[in-house]
């Protein structure tokens, strides 16, 4: 009996020292969670309630709950399901491109060629310039006339046009402007990682006979498969739900061949004034990035 | 077969304009089956000799042969050599098993069967059969170390090439694996080429060690040619812990002949004089353990206060000081000391040292002990009054 009582004063004295060395903690993790609510938890709950309901912009407050006919809706909506194909498309094309280009810049960055030093800094200017001059100056670069793409074309003569206006090429550029501004930051990232394998993991796998694609393959790849999957996760969310970088652009055109799910949200909530419809749309993003980043970090943790 | 061979090996680095030198035109030939250790002290060039054998660096000139042969620029998995490193260098996302699979799987085509079979075996000889299912994080550093071992071994390789693999154990099990390691060796028979800056190891171990010091060899022999005939000042210096102590001195041939010291004179014999003639400077080397106590009047003794005693039990270390020179002699456990008692001690004539004062080269070494003597006490033939003269 004795030492059953002096287990569980053992638990209360646990649960004193746990109430007085965290209250402390709590107290100062209070007013970050509490702004975290409001301009997180709140739109978030807020969207997805109005999902639900018939709402428009210019009559907020005449709400009509209508069930899932927004989301019924959508099943017939060929401009909402040509967004969604877009979208996957050009996360899958966008992610694809940035991961293997990054990975083969850290690969270069990580040799000791001369002037690496110099060019790791500069490479993170693509990442550092606001979304908007980023676009003005490719918009500049395909310029009919005097944009320097078309001058060259022009030159080696070839077609030359307003690339944002034609509707496969507008595409593309949206692409090479997600792959140009990300890659940088890619390759400094896994660079980070591969530096922290040791060397010596190199040199036992070259004396085990591997050659220098069998080390890359058993070596390095296995061991910067967390900050890979950190870098996919976070920028298929970026590019999943990417609006500047398209609406800055083409504004989703030309002819709709570049809408994506962000700008027809946008579209719907604020030039048809259909928040409720817009919302549901929104719901279907949250659902699909959260059943993505639940799948990949199981798998991921399952590896 | 593995008779290892370095011929002129040497290798240079180039540090911001500076060339530095690392290894020194070395040559060292290991019979197959030997246990050889490179020792000295940090940046002596010890790893890089490994290194450059390994094929991990090339050396900038020199050659290395494996039977005969010459690799010096076959790459390393060309080369039948296994390697285990100080850091143990474990795949951490491979379990153990995959770990020790993984040289069989790149450098043979063995089925997955057989490759699993002999990780196995080679586990159940190592004693880790039971941790062949985890992964490097889940192993206690000796455990990581027979994973290492293992690696190493079940790719049966010509020759093991071991950088420090001991250093980042415990005192306790560095002692344990030292053994281990040795009688593994030794059933094994496949030559191995050891790095340590462990003079203990280097002693224990080895048939014979090889010191360097600055790129340079010093000597090649066994560990007690090394211990009681060392070739120079720096390896009379380098082994034997405590070090041995040195005392710089002039020859006095004016009258009977002297070693003269600030602290001390010592009269000599023919014989040592024999040695050390013609010399302008002259060091002399004696080890702590060969120091004697003696009467205050006895011959060429020695009398100073003690200025520290450190008793470990079976031996006490008592340091002196001579001639404003540190001095450290090794006593029996029971001679133990209080600072400021007055000793007399003597530096016996067989066991003394004589180097040359400005090559190091050493003119004279203390008589090794006869085989003879040895072998007649492995036989039980000495009797008392033998073993208290010895």
């Amino acid at each position: 009996m004795s030492t059953q009582s002096a287990g569980l004063s053992r638990y209360g004295e646990e649960f004193k020292t746990f109430l007085s060395e965290t209250w402390l903690g709590y107290v100062m993790v209070i007013p970050a969670t509490l702004i975290l609510a409001v301009i997180i938890g709140y739109p978030i709950l807020r969207g997805i309630q109005l999902a639900f309901y018939e709402a428009s912009l210019l009559n907020p407050e005449q709400m009509q709950y209508i069930g899932l006919e927004n989301f019924l809706r959508l099943l017939e909506d060929t401009t909402f399901q040509g967004a969604l194909w877009r979208t996957i498309l050009l996360t899958g094309i966008v992610v694809s491109l940035q991961y293997l280009l990054g990975l083969g810049l850290a690969l270069v960055l990580r040799e000791k060629v001369p002037g690496v030093e110099i060019f790791r800094s500069l490479s993170m200017v693509t990442w550092v310039i606001p979304v908007i001059v980023m676009v003005i100056i490719f918009r500049f670069l395909v310029q009919n006339g005097f944009g320097p793409v078309n001058i060259i074309l022009g030159n080696l003569g070839m077609e030359t046009s307003y690339w944002f206006g034609q509707r496969g090429p507008a595409f593309i550029l949206v692409i090479i402007m997600h792959v140009w501004r990300n890659v940088p930051f890619y390759a400094i990232a896994l660079l980070a990682g591969m530096t922290a394998i040791p060397k010596e993991q190199y040199e036992a796998a070259r004396l085990d006979g591997a050659g220098a694609l069998q080390r890359f393959r058993y070596v390095t790849l296995p061991q910067i498969s967390t900050v890979s999957m950190i870098m996919i996760i976070l920028h298929v969310t970026f590019t999943f739900k990417n609006f500047d970088i398209v609406y800055l652009s083409t504004g989703g055109g030309p002819l709709g061949s570049t809408e994506v799910l962000a700008t027809y949200v946008y579209k719907q909530a604020f030039e048809q004034y259909a928040l409720g419809y817009g919302a549901s749309i929104g719901v279907v993003m949250l659902i699909i990035m959260l059943v993505f980043t639940v799948v990949y970090v199981q798998y991921e943790s399952a590896e | 077969m593995g008779q290892l061979e370095t011929r002129n090996l040497t290798k240079i680095f180039q540090d911001s304009g500076q060339e530095i030198v690392a290894v020194d035109d070395l040559d060292i030939t290991i019979e197959d089956g030997e246990f050889i250790t490179l020792v000295g002290p940090s940046g002596c060039g010890k790893s890089t000799t490994l290194r450059s054998i390994a094929g991990l660096e090339t050396p900038t000139t020199g050659e290395v042969y494996l039977d005969g042969q010459e690799i010096t620029d076959r790459k390393p998995k060309a080369r039948d050599m296994a390697m285990v490193f100080q850091s143990y260098a474990l795949y951490p996302h491979m379990t153990a098993r995959e770990n020790m699979a993984f040289g069989l799987r790149m450098a043979t085509d063995l089925s997955a069967e057989e490759i699993d079979r002999q990780v196995t075996e080679t586990a159940e000889m190592m004693e880790i059969g039971n941790l062949l299912d985890k992964k490097p994080g889940d192993l206690s550093g000796g455990q990581q170390q027979r994973v290492a071992l293992g690696r190493a071994i079940v790719r049966d390789p010509e020759v093991f090439l071991m950088d420090e693999p001991l250093s980042n154990l415990d005192a306790k099990l560095r002692t344990q694996m030292r053994t281990e390691l040795q009688a593994l060796q030794q059933d094994l028979d496949i030559t191995t080429l050891y790095v340590t800056h462990d003079q203990t190891e280097a002693m224990t171990m080895s048939d014979r060690i090889v010191i360097l010091d600055d790129g340079r060899l010093q000597q090649i022999g066994t560990p007690l040619e090394c211990y009681h005939q060392p070739v120079n000042q720096f390896v009379a210096g380098f082994i034997g812990s405590p070090s041995m102590n040195f005392f710089e001195i002039e020859l006095n041939t004016q009258g009977e002949p002297t070693f003269v010291h600030d602290g001390f004179e010592m009269k000599i014999d023919e014989d040592v004089l024999t040695d050390v003639e013609g010399h302008e400077s002259l060091t002399l080397g004696i080890r702590p353990e060969d120091i004697e106590v003696v009467k205050a009047d006895a011959r060429n003794a020695i009398t100073k206060q003690v200025q520290v005693a450190e008793p470990l039990g079976e031996v006490t270390y008592v340091h002196l000081e001579i001639g404003q020179q540190q001095c450290t002699a090794t006593l029996q456990g029971d001679l133990v000391f209080d600072a400021g008692q007055t000793l007399s001690i003597r530096f016996p004539q067989d066991r003394i040292h004589v180097f040359d004062g400005q090559t190091g080269n050493a003119l004279r070494n203390r008589e090794p002990p006869a085989r003879d003597d040895i072998e007649a006490f492995a036989e039980g033939q000495v009797d008392e009054t033998a073993r208290s003269d010895a």
